[in-house]
C-alpha cells in the first residue's frame, strides 16, 4: 500500500505532468481562465487518463509485446485513446443526458491533449503492471487537475490585477506558469520513483 | 415543459447555435469548447462548431425590439455553476473512485483478477452515479442570455469574468429532432 502512496505522490507532484514535464499546456493555458471550466476539463482529463491508462496496458501487454509490434505503440495508444475519449462520451451521454447537452464535456479537447498520450506511452515504456499503470495515470491526471485549478484560480486574479500592457493575457500566465514550474521542481529532491 | 430557471451571476455562460427552425420556435445546439480559450470566433476559424444534434427548443421572440431568432444565429446561455460542477463530480470521480477501490481489493489476486474487478467497480460506480445525477437534471436546464456578440477573426478574445445579465426566455422543451 506504501508503494501505491508513493507512486500517487510521485507522479502527482514530484513529477507533475504540466510544471515539470511541460505536457498538456494547451489546454492548460486554454481552459485555466476560470474556475469552473478549469474544474470540468480536470474531472473529464482525469477520467480519461487514468481509464486509456489501464487500456493501454492491455493493448502494450496483451497485443504488442507478445507480437514484437512496439513500433507501432505511439499509433496504437493513439487509437486506443481516441476509442476511450468516444467511451467516455457515451458513458456520460447515458449517465446523464442534460449534463453532455450542458457540458459539452470537454471531450475533443482531451483528445488532441499531448499529455494523455505521453503519460501513456511513458507508462508502456516504463514495464509497470496493471494497477501500477492505472494509479500512475490517476495520480498524474490529480497533478494536471490540481495545477489546472491553482492555475485557474490565480489567473482570475491576475484578470483583474494591474499587469502591463504588453503583458496583459497569454504572457502573464506563461510568466506564471514558470513561477509555478520553478516552485514544483523543489519537489525533485524527493527522489521518490 | 422544463422547470423555469431564474438566471443569475451563479451561472457558467456558453454558446448555442440556431440549428433549426419551426413556425414559432427554434433548435438550439451546444457549441464545443475549443482549446483556444473557447472564444466566440470559432465560426470565422473554424474550430469549434455545433454539436449535429440540437439539444433545446425554445422560443423563436427575443422580446420586444429585437428581431426574432433565425437560422445560423449564436445565443449566449446559463447553466447554473454549482449543480454543473457537482453533476459533473459525480459522472466522472465517482466510477473512477470504485473502479480503483475494486482494482486495489485485488491487488494480490494477479492482474487478470484486477481488470475484472476494475470493469465491475467502473459499471457499479457508473449505476449509481446515473441515478445520483438525476437531482440536477433539472437546474442543468440552461437559460438564453441572449444574442452573442458578432466576432471576426481578427477579434479572437477569451471569455470574460464579468457578472451576466439576463433575459428571461425560459428553455420549453428539451429533445432531438
Amino acid at each position: 500500500m506504501q508503494d501505491l502512496l508513493l507512486v500517487l505522490l510521485s507522479t502527482a507532484i514530484v513529477n507533475n505532468i504540466v510544471l515539470t514535464k511541460y505536457l498538456g499546456l494547451c489546454s492548460f493555458m486554454g481552459t485555466s481562465t476560470r474556475i469552473d471550466t478549469a474544474i470540468g476539463m480536470a474531472l473529464a482529463t482525469t477520467f480519461v487518463l487514468t481509464l486509456s491508462n489501464g487500456f493501454v496496458w492491455a493493448a502494450e501487454t496483451l497485443l504488442l509485446a507478445p507480437l514484437d509490434l512496439s513500433y507501432l505503440r505511439t499509433m496504437t495508444f493513439i487509437l486506443v485513446i481516441a476509442a476511450v475519449v468516444q467511451f467516455t462520451e457515451m458513458v456520460v451521454r447515458r449517465i446523464s443526458p442534460p449534463l453532455y447537452e450542458a457540458l459539452g464535456v470537454y471531450l475533443p479537447l482531451i483528445t488532441t491533449n499531448c499529455a494523455v498520450l505521453g503519460v501513456a506511452l511513458m507508462t508502456a515504456q516504463g514495464g509497470y503492471g496493471f494497477l501500477s499503470s492505472l494509479l500512475r495515470g490517476f495520480g498524474t491526471s490529480i497533478g494536471f487537475s490540481m495545477v489546472l485549478i491553482i492555475f485557474a484560480g490565480l489567473r482570475e486574479r491576475l484578470a483583474v490585477a494591474d499587469v502591463p500592457k504588453i503583458f496583459e493575457g497569454a504572457p502573464i500566465g506563461f510568466v506564471t506558469a514558470g513561477v509555478l514550474s520553478l516552485a514544483f521542481m523543489g519537489f525533485a529532491g524527493l527522489g521518490v520513483h | 415543459m422544463n422547470a423555469r430557471h431564474e438566471p443569475d451571476d451563479a451561472l457558467i455562460e456558453g454558446l448555442a447555435r440556431v440549428v433549426a427552425v419551426d413556425s414559432d420556435h427554434v433548435w438550439l445546439a451546444a457549441e464545443q469548447p475549443t482549446a483556444c480559450g473557447s472564444c466566440a470566433t470559432r465560426g470565422v476559424c473554424g474550430s469549434g462548431t455545433a454539436k449535429p444534434s440540437a439539444s433545446w427548443r425554445v422560443s423563436r421572440a427575443m422580446g420586444s425590439n429585437q428581431a426574432p431568432l433565425a437560422l445560423g444565429d449564436t445565443l449566449r446561455i446559463g447553466v447554473d455553476r454549482h449543480a454543473l460542477t457537482r453533476a459533473s463530480f459525480t459522472a466522472y470521480a465517482l466510477p473512477l473512485v470504485t473502479m480503483l477501490v475494486a482494482a486495489c481489493t485485488q491487488q494480490g489476486a494477479g492482474d487478470a483478477m484486477a481488470i475484472a474487478a476494475a470493469l465491475a467497480g467502473l459499471l457499479a460506480g457508473a449505476v449509481v452515479a446515473k441515478v445520483w445525477v438525476r437531482r440536477w437534471k433539472d437546474a442543468l436546464v440552461p437559460v438564453v442570455l441572449g444574442r452573442a456578440p458578432v466576432l471576426t477573426a481578427s477579434s479572437c478574445s477569451t471569455p470574460g469574468t464579468g457578472v451576466l445579465r439576463a433575459i428571461n426566455i425560459p428553455v420549453i422543451h428539451q429533445g432531438s429532432l
